[in-house]
């Protein structure tokens, strides 16, 4: 449960949510997220960072209610475990940060909610941790190996 | 037979060994007595002359016989060897030296004179073995003689590979500027620019085709073990089996030779373990008792093909039919399949058709894992059997990886790639050119997809006219059109192997990041083949 580090605070629908600031490797602001073959939601699509291609993961769907639509300059912050990275887009709010000697006395608890590893008191709110690992396994085992099954109705008559 | 295209490898292993025999030798100066040093020296004259004997390079052969004769002698002897031996073997080294030079310079070695050094190393072996010499070593070199060793640093480097896959894509990344740079030299009245451009390019191309160039090696390099495979196998299963490689000397990418190793012992093992049976039942057959496997590397446009054909008992379509059925696939289904499609069952996981699970293989054992490796590098797997006389299983691979020329495909705003060696031509298309998804096409009626559905996008109604990129996906007659919005360009391309997650996405070979960053998906066609005409349901 390694909540002692400095954390990434974003909101979705209401719910606090931080990422391990160690995690983070970069955040991105994009206007588009490109097509992925064999995406399902909650994968929005791919972006590149570094020039390597990262999955991007919608974390309205995954936390919030609907989806993020990017009509202009959207955040991704882009999260690593080893070999795991991933993009999570958060839409276009502004980030914040809560320090390491702001956790000294916060009260944690360890989650069994899904992609929730801990959730810590704090003076006015609740932050839950995301479990970026668990996050990235359970999302990249949606996409498709096999094709997609045709879901919609072929333009060529 | 000419040997030219492996004297870089002579040369490199050559000065690998002359940097042995070097320390060896003064190794040995200062302690005579070490045996294992003269036959550590040994070893590396007798590599050498192996060596020489495969290149035909007769004279450094016979003379390095000679060196190689003389440490022999030495290892038998009670005493420790003389300082007249050591100054002769420096001395001989350097000759020896002075040949690998002018191998290297493509100079002659006939008019070097090896005699008297020869008569030396001869007259003191026989004295040897009688008496031991009396005759005084010869002078030590000197700065004045004619034969002081020189420095002189090789024309060959050894290079990690590591190095060669990062100049490629470095040169992949100069590529995808060009190609950015060339878009906007087109739109520009600069004449200047234009022509930067254009030199650019011409030097950027260059570049490729030399680290291309140096990347490639021959397909031998990945059959030199295959004998001891083949041997240790047919001797497990006490069979007799015989190993033919034809084609050594196709050239392939480093890369894709390195993903070939494991995809080309598995379809040998299988060949040898349940594709050749065993002596008595050949006999029986009117075979010879002896099995043939033959791998064969042949060039086909710009691939290669690697094929493993073994003279054994074959795959019946039949048994796989049932085998599949059994194994729950719709019977109408497999019925209605060619033996040639039903051949490419045993590309699925867990179908095998032999009754022993040995520890080697089973038909179809891994299979899939060929497959999948194969179609990973934008190759393609075909399966040909008939039952009674045999199996072949032929790799059709590109021959160099990474870079390769693309053609860019817009539909909606998306944009992927597909090599411009499988398309055959792209057509402008009405609405009512097409009926009932397919089209006319050079007389007869051609298959068509939406590149759009097959790849899952959501996708409105497109304007028309539209563009139908008509691709070879291989295996026969599987020419299929995909119907895109638009065909943006043609670029060479470095592609990526898909990293994680997204290897074996269906549908995508590898992928391309475009100079604004843009990543492009290239489609691998053999999927979009088994999707057009069916397969891939049946499968």
């Amino acid at each position: 449960m390694p909540t002692s580090g400095d954390k990434l605070l974003f909101d979705i629908d209401g719910r606090r949510l931080a990422l391990e600031l160690a995690s983070v490797e970069g955040v991105a602001e994009v206007d588009r997220v490109f097509f992925l073959p064999g995406g399902r939601q909650p994968v929005m699509g791919v972006i590149t960072h570094r020039s390597e291609p990262v999955m991007v993961v919608d974390m309205k769907r995954v936390f919030g209610k609907g989806r993020y639509r990017i009509e202009g300059p959207s955040t991704v912050i882009i999260v690593r475990d080893g070999e795991k990275v991933v993009g999570l887009c958060v839409g276009t709010q502004k980030l914040s940060f809560l320090w390491k000697k702001e956790l000294t006395d916060v009260k944690v608890t360890p989650s069994t909610d899904k992609y929730i590893s801990a959730t810590m008191a704090l003076n006015d709110s609740t932050v839950e941790v995301v479990d970026c690992g668990t996050l990235y396994d359970e999302t990249t085992s949606l996409l498709s190996k096999e094709g997609q099954d045709v879901k919609h109705p072929p333009c060529i008559k | 037979m000419d040997n030219s295209q492996y004297k870089a490898l002579f040369l490199h292993e050559t000065y690998d060994r002359l940097s042995g025999i070097e320390k060896g030798l003064l190794a040995l100066e200062n302690d005579p007595w070490n045996r294992a040093v003269v036959d550590a020296l040994f070893r590396h004259y007798h590599s050498i002359k192996g060596m020489c004997a495969s290149m035909g390079y007769n004279t450094m052969k016979e003379f390095t016989h000679a060196q190689e004769g003389l440490l022999d002698m030495m290892r038998t002897m009670k005493d420790k060897p003389t300082e007249q031996m050591l100054s002769l073997l420096f001395e001989s080294f350097d000759m020896l030296k002075e040949m690998v030079h002018r191998i290297e310079d493509d100079r002659p070695l006939d008019d070097l004179d090896t005699r008297q050094l020869m008569e030396e190393i001869g007259r003191i072996s026989s004295a040897e073995k009688t008496v031991p010499s009396s005759k005084p070593a010869p002078e030590p070199p000197t700065l004045h003689g004619a034969r002081v060793p020189g420095i002189r640093l090789s024309k060959i480097m050894k290079v990690e590979s590591g190095v060669f896959d990062n100049l490629l894509r470095i040169t992949g990344d100069l590529l995808s500027v060009l190609s950015g740079l060339r878009a906007i030299a087109s739109e520009s009245g600069s004449i200047e620019f234009k022509e930067g451009v254009h030199g650019l390019g011409k030097s950027v191309e260059e570049l490729h085709a030399n680290i291309l160039s140096a990347r490639m090696l021959p397909f031998t390099s990945v059959t030199e073990n295959l004998p001891r495979i083949v041997r240790d196998i047919a001797r497990q299963g006490r069979k007799e089996v015989r190993l033919r490689v034809e084609g050594g000397d196709v050239t392939l990418d480093r890369a894709i030779l390195e993903c070939m190793t494991d995809p080309l012992v598995h379809v040998i093992k299988n060949a040898v373990d349940h594709g050749i049976e065993d002596p008595d039942e050949r006999k029986k057959m009117g075979k010879p008792s002896c099995g043939t496997i033959t791998v064969r590397a042949y060039e086909r446009r710009d691939n290669a093909v690697i094929e493993v054909t073994d003279d054994g008992r074959g795959i019946d379509p039949g048994r796989l039919r049932e085998k599949a059925v059994a194994m729950g696939m719709d019977r109408a289904r497999i019925e209605s399949m060619s033996d040639r499609e039903v051949l490419m069952l045993v590309c699925m996981p867990a179908l095998t058709l032999s009754s022993s699970v040995t520890d080697v293989s089973g038909r179809g054992v891994g299979m899939d894992a060929v497959k999948d490796m194969v179609e990973g590098m934008g190759g393609r797997l075909e399966i040909r059997s008939s039952p009674g006389k045999g199996t072949s299983i032929v790799m059709e691979l590109p021959r160099t990886a990474m870079i390769i020329k693309v053609l860019l495909v817009a539909v909606d705003a998306e944009v992927f790639s597909i090599p411009v060696s499988r398309v055959e031509k792209v057509v402008e298309v009405e609405r009512d050119d097409i009926s009932d998804g397919e089209m006319d096409y050079e007389g007869r009626r051609l298959y068509l997809k939406e590149l759009g559905e097959v790849m899952g996008m959501e996708v409105s109604e497109r304007p028309w006219p539209r563009k139908v990129v008509v691709v070879n996906g291989g295996g026969g007659p599987k020419t299929f059109g995909i119907l895109v919005d638009d065909v943006i360009d043609e670029m060479d391309a470095y592609i990526r192997p898909l990293p994680q997650p997204f290897t074996r996405l269906w549908g995508t070979a590898g992928l391309t990041v475009m100079s604004d960053g843009r990543p492009v998906f290239l489609l691998d066609t053999s999927q979009l083949a088994a999707r057009v005409f069916g397969r891939q349901k049946t499968a």
